[in-house]
This record gives structure tokens, sequence and C-alpha cells, in this order.
């Protein structure tokens, strides 16, 4: 008896249908909807991101449109030496004379302190003037090496080689850790420093020898 | 002469709801939502509530709908998803409580179901707890077995037995109860 109730029971309630209310339909496309929205609003997101990697990628094309390309400058004293360098990426390690060199272009307060202790005819046997030594001259690290080369001047420390070698190693560090790279260096008017730096030193080397060597001043006189 | 199909076939259904057919995923719900609510109802005593479960059920229904193999019937594979539907509500809600029970023994329920309608017994069915109700229809309405029913409440067979003895006992309770006032009425 117990089984045929439980079966009638079974029959009844499965014959038995109940209508949903009319929203019904949308309710399930609402419910689905939110559940698909998320996967949207991801794609979304992700065609955001893919837009603005494309605006830095165009700036920074952009950017590297108007650097000059690396350069070297060489000079004929010493053709062996290779002088190849990246742009604004690593400091070639000059030797003292060089580093005096790059720093030299900068400024009056350190060039002629510079120029007064190593500025010699030995000068235009500077070997390379690189754009990425030039990079030295970020404006955080050229104020450091300025304030310290005039505290060094009025304390009457004479300014050597060793010193200007701790301060260009002081800055290509900081440079190495990303700092002072924000301002955009003007390579054009960096090379024409530059040249005309080397121009000067060549021709104040060449006037020293003349007026030291008579007898080529004599030649060049009768001549 | 040329025959024109107007009744697509329920595995056509399907296949066009399996690329997102929104009209094949519409014709499909209109013809099993009135017995899916029937089942929801089984567990669930507030209709309202039932409705909803089972709207996430046919959100589950046509979010899985990849996995249905077309190796059973379509309604039954809906009908289980229904089931474990209207178990998770219940469990959220923690209605369902099983008090296990020292001894389950077989009670007769000598009553003929034909003497009810279809709504009295569901009455019948709602005034039970929750743990008898859910085991009673899921033994009794849908077959399953007690391991089943262990394994999809998390309980052990003997207290699906023991649920399922407690049910009938208190169902036979009610419905010589109604006897009883339906006999006085008659007098």
């Amino acid at each position: 008896m117990e089984k045929d109730f439980e079966k009638e029971l079974s029959h009844k309630l499965n014959q038995r249908t109940i209508e949903p209310s009319s929203n019904a339909w949308e309710r399930v496309n609402l419910q689905r909807g939110k559940t698909k929205k998320r996967p949207t609003y991801i794609r979304y997101w992700i065609a955001a991101l893919f837009v603005l990697g494309l605006g830095i990628l165009w700036m920074q094309i952009g950017n590297q449109e108007t650097e000059i390309p690396t350069e070297i400058v060489k000079s004929e004293n010493n053709p062996s030496k290779p002088a190849q360098t990246k742009a604004g990426i690593e400091l070639p390690e000059p030797s003292a004379k060089e580093q005096i060199a790059t720093i030299t272009p900068r400024k009056t307060e350190i060039a002629e302190p510079a120029n007064t202790q190593t500025a010699k005819p030995e000068l235009p046997k500077q070997q390379t003037l690189t754009l990425a030594s030039a990079d030295v001259r970020r404006h955080g690290i050229e104020d450091k090496i300025t304030s310290t080369v005039v505290l060094m001047i009025d304390s009457g420390k004479k300014v050597d080689a060793d010193d200007v070698d701790l301060l260009i190693e002081k800055a290509r560090k900081e440079i190495a850790a990303g700092n002072g790279l924000s301002k955009r260096t003007d390579a054009t008017a960096l090379l024409k420093d530059s040249e005309s730096e080397i121009d000067e030193n060549f021709r104040t080397g060449v006037l020293e020898n003349l007026f030291k060597h008579k007898k080529i001043k004599v030649a060049l006189s009768s001549h | 002469m040329k025959i024109i199909t107007l009744h697509e076939s329920e595995e056509t259904l399907i296949k066009k709801a399996l690329k997102r057919d929104p009209k094949a995923e519409e014709k499909l719900f209109k013809k099993h939502a009135p017995r899916m609510l029937s089942v929801c109802r089984n567990y669930i005593s507030d209709l309202h509530y039932a409705e909803d479960v089972m709207i996430t059920g046919f959100t589950k229904v046509f979010d899985n709908l990849h996995r249905f193999r077309f190796e059973g019937s379509f309604e039954g594979w809906i009908r289980r998803i229904m089931v474990r539907e209207a178990i998770d509500f219940l469990r959220s809600r923690k209605q369902m409580q099983f008090a296990e029970v020292e001894e389950a023994a077989f009670v007769s329920i000598d009553a003929n179901p034909d003497d009810f309608d279809t709504d009295a017994l569901q009455l019948l069915i709602d005034a039970l707890p929750d743990g008898y109700r859910t085991v009673l229809v899921m033994y009794a309405v849908e077959g399953y077995s007690h391991k089943d029913i262990a394994d999809m409440l998390g309980i052990s067979e003997s207290t699906s037995k023991s649920q399922l003895f407690k049910a009938r006992k208190v169902l036979q309770q009610q419905l010589e109860n109604q006897k009883n006032t339906a006999h006085g009425k008659g007098f």
C-alpha cells in the first residue's frame, strides 16, 4: 500500500506543471547577461590597454625620430682605438684625459678649472667625444658636479684628474640607476658644442706650438 | 506533396542553442520550464523562491549545454540540474537538517492518493521538515537510490533511510488526520 502511495504520489507530482511567470525568460537572459558581462568588460579593458600601449609606443617612436643617432667624433691622432658607444645607455670607460674632455664643454664653471688644470697641449689628443659621454650633461648630475667643483675651487684645492674621475664615476652610477634621465638631450647642439670645443682646443694647440717653434714661425712669415 | 516541418525536434533545438541561437534557447525554455518549476516546487514550498531556483537552474543549463552528450534524455539532464540547484538553495538557507532516527522501521501509509488532488498532496509534503521532504521527494518522486541521495546531500545512507522513515510516518499521521476530518465533516 505504501509503495502504491509513493508511486501514485510520484506520478501525480511528475505530471504536474506550473506555469512560470511571464517574465521568467527575460530573467534567465538577464541572469545569463550578468555572467557574460564580466568577460565583455575584460575585453574592453584589454582593448583599452592595447590602445594605451600603442599610444605609448607611438610616442616613443616619435621621440626616437627627433634624437640624432649615435655618432662618433674621432680625432685622427689615434685611429686604432675603437670609439663605438651606445647613445645614452652606457658610458664608455674613458681615460682620465677623455673624461676631462667630456666634462669641459658643459659650463664655464666646470670648463675653466678643468682647462686650467688639464687643458694643455696634450688636450687635442682626446680620442672620442660621444653622445653617450655627453649624456652626463643631464640636469641634476650636472648641478651636483658643478657645485662640487666650485666647492673644491673655493677651498683652494686643485682639481686633478682623479677628482674628475671620481665625479664622473659618481655621475655614471646615478645615470645607471635611472636618475637624471628625464631631461631630453639636444644632440645636435651637443655635437656642435663638442666640435667647436675640439676646434678651439686644436687651434689653441696649433698657435701655442707655432709660438714655441720659431722656425716654423719664420717659415710661415717668410712664406 | 511538399511537407513543411512545423515542429523542430529537440535535438535540432539543442544544436541551435549550442550555437547561441536565442530563439532555440527560448523554445527549449518554454518547453521545459513548467515541468522544471514543478520539480523545484517539490523541494521549495515558496513558489517565488522555487521560480528563482528554476531560473538559476536554466542559466546553468544554457551555460553548460556543451556538456550534454545526447546520451540520455534532455529533460532528465535538466531535471538533475534543477534538483541540485534546489538542494543548494535549501543548504544556503540552512533549512535542511537531518536528525538521526534510532529505528528506521517499515511504515505503511494507509491512504489512497486519488483521494487527494495534487495541490493537497503538495501541501502535505510542504508540511514536512525540509530534511524529510527532500529525501522523500528524491526517493519517491525522482527515483534516486539511498546511495545517490547520501552522495548528493552529503549524508550517510542510514541517515537517508531514517529520514525517509520519518517522512513516511509524519505523512501517514497527516493523512489520517485529513481522513478523520473529512469523515467528521461527512457526518
